[in-house]
């Protein structure tokens, strides 16, 4: 339920929607319980709140986010990392917060469930409903993209 | 491998999801590419950062009040529909029939199987039992001053006990267990939300074991042993992280 409702609120990005949408859909989740046939009971909420996630994203105004992730059009960035971004700065809770908070939903997604809920690549690529192999190179675009942006000295940061 | 295609493996290889043969040619890779070496640090790197609690979002608890509410509702209505429904009214009990089958069957089977596979099946019950009964710990302590004294009195040798917070695995504390017959230390770890159980008994011998991985209904398993206790570490996690955290934990 926790896994659930952080998911929600990474994804969506304010407390208040996060709120509603989460509600609606655990609540959904108990009704249809029956429906559960088995398997990792957290997968299956988890796999529920984020489908309601992404329908409020794609209603509300994150309609750049709203186009569905795609992962063909993105894939032929650079996934070679330069080896100065191996000099993180961990600076402070909130600039990590932040630099989540900039990815694209589907690779924030990805991410949170790896760092976050300590989920395999098979349980994500369940959840997310993708092939294991996307779950890897978003997984790895996600970091790249981390490493980037904390490793630039603040003021060249964009903002966010 | 050359270095395009360890960099397109390396937080699969970082999250354990590789297989042995790709995890050893990326580690030959490693030895010669101090570049990619280094890239793989950060990648642990920006974990560790990551893996901060702090970061997740809490759930409110007026939501989590009204889940629990609807939660125990359905419940009630359930029940209400089954005792209904005289077919479904026995389906509990039908069901803990057949839990104590499956248990019986098990049972029976452990003697047939060599000393070694009832070691590994006992060690993972331990596990498994500890986390079911909500009896994780006996003392709860990330401090190994307070969890070592602990079992001074408790068993006829003292278990090491190392907290190892900065290399990610803190110790939560400590319980006394019973493996195989004989009392045994168990010290808890935790890794993100996953629980390892290091069980330590005094097994006195004339060389030690170098770590061995095994696997047991879905978790991993890693024994060693010196010349005086044998350990044995159990988790739910991959066994990439395990075999991490027997190696910093200092086992020969």
């Amino acid at each position: 339920m926790d896994a659930a409702y952080n998911l929600a609120r990474w994804l969506i990005g304010n407390d208040r929607d996060a709120e509603d949408v989460s509600q609606e859909a655990l609540l959904r989740a108990l009704k249809f319980f029956s429906g559960f046939r088995g398997g990792d009971p957290k997968a299956w909420l988890l796999t529920i709140v984020r489908r309601s996630a992404w329908t409020w994203l794609r209603r509300n105004r994150h309609h750049d986010e709203a186009v569905e992730f795609n992962d063909e059009l993105h894939g032929g960035a650079d996934l070679s990392a330069n080896p100065e971004t191996a000099l993180l700065r961990a600076g402070d809770i909130e600039t990590v917060r932040r630099a989540i908070e900039s990815l694209p939903a589907a690779l924030r997604e990805a991410l949170v469930l790896r760092e976050l809920e300590g989920c395999a690549y098979k349980e994500i690529a369940d959840i997310s409903g993708v092939p294991i192999g996307t779950v890897m190179s978003r997984i790895s675009r996600a970091r790249r993209q981390l490493q980037t942006v904390l490793s630039s000295p603040p003021e060249q940061r964009a903002p966010l | 491998m050359n270095c395009q295609q360890t960099q397109k493996l390396i937080d699969a290889y970082h999250d354990g999801e590789l297989d042995a043969a790709n995890i050893v040619q990326i580690d030959e890779h490693f030895a010669d590419c101090p570049r990619c070496d280094r890239l793989s640090q950060g990648v642990s790197k920006l974990s560790a950062v990551l893996r901060n609690d702090a970061l997740r979002f809490q759930m409110p608890p007026a939501l989590r009040q009204t889940i629990r509410a609807a939660a125990a509702q359905a419940a009630q209505t359930e029940s209400d529909a089954t005792s209904r429904q005289p077919w479904f009214r026995h389906a509990g009990w039908a069901a803990a029939a057949a839990i104590t089958v499956v248990a019986l069957i098990l049972a029976f089977q452990i003697p047939r199987r060599d000393a070694d596979d009832r070691m590994i099946a006992d060690v993972t019950s331990s596990h498994v039992r500890s986390l079911m009964a909500n009896h994780l710990m006996d003392v709860a302590s990330t401090d190994q001053h307070t969890v070592k004294p602990w079992f001074v009195g408790k068993l006829d040798f003292a278990p090491p006990v190392k907290d190892l917070r900065e290399s990610g695995f803190p110790l939560i504390g400590g319980r006394l267990d019973f493996v195989d017959g004989r009392a045994a230390a168990a010290m808890v770890y935790g890794r993100q939300k996953h629980v390892i159980n290091l069980f330590v008994w005094s097994s006195k011998s004339s060389q030690g074991a170098a770590p061995r991985a095994l696997e047991h209904n879905g978790y991993h398993l890693v024994q060693w042993s010196n010349t005086e206790m044998s350990f044995w570490a159990v988790s739910d996690l991959n066994e990439k992280e395990l075999l991490e955290f027997v190696k910093v934990w200092g086992a020969n």
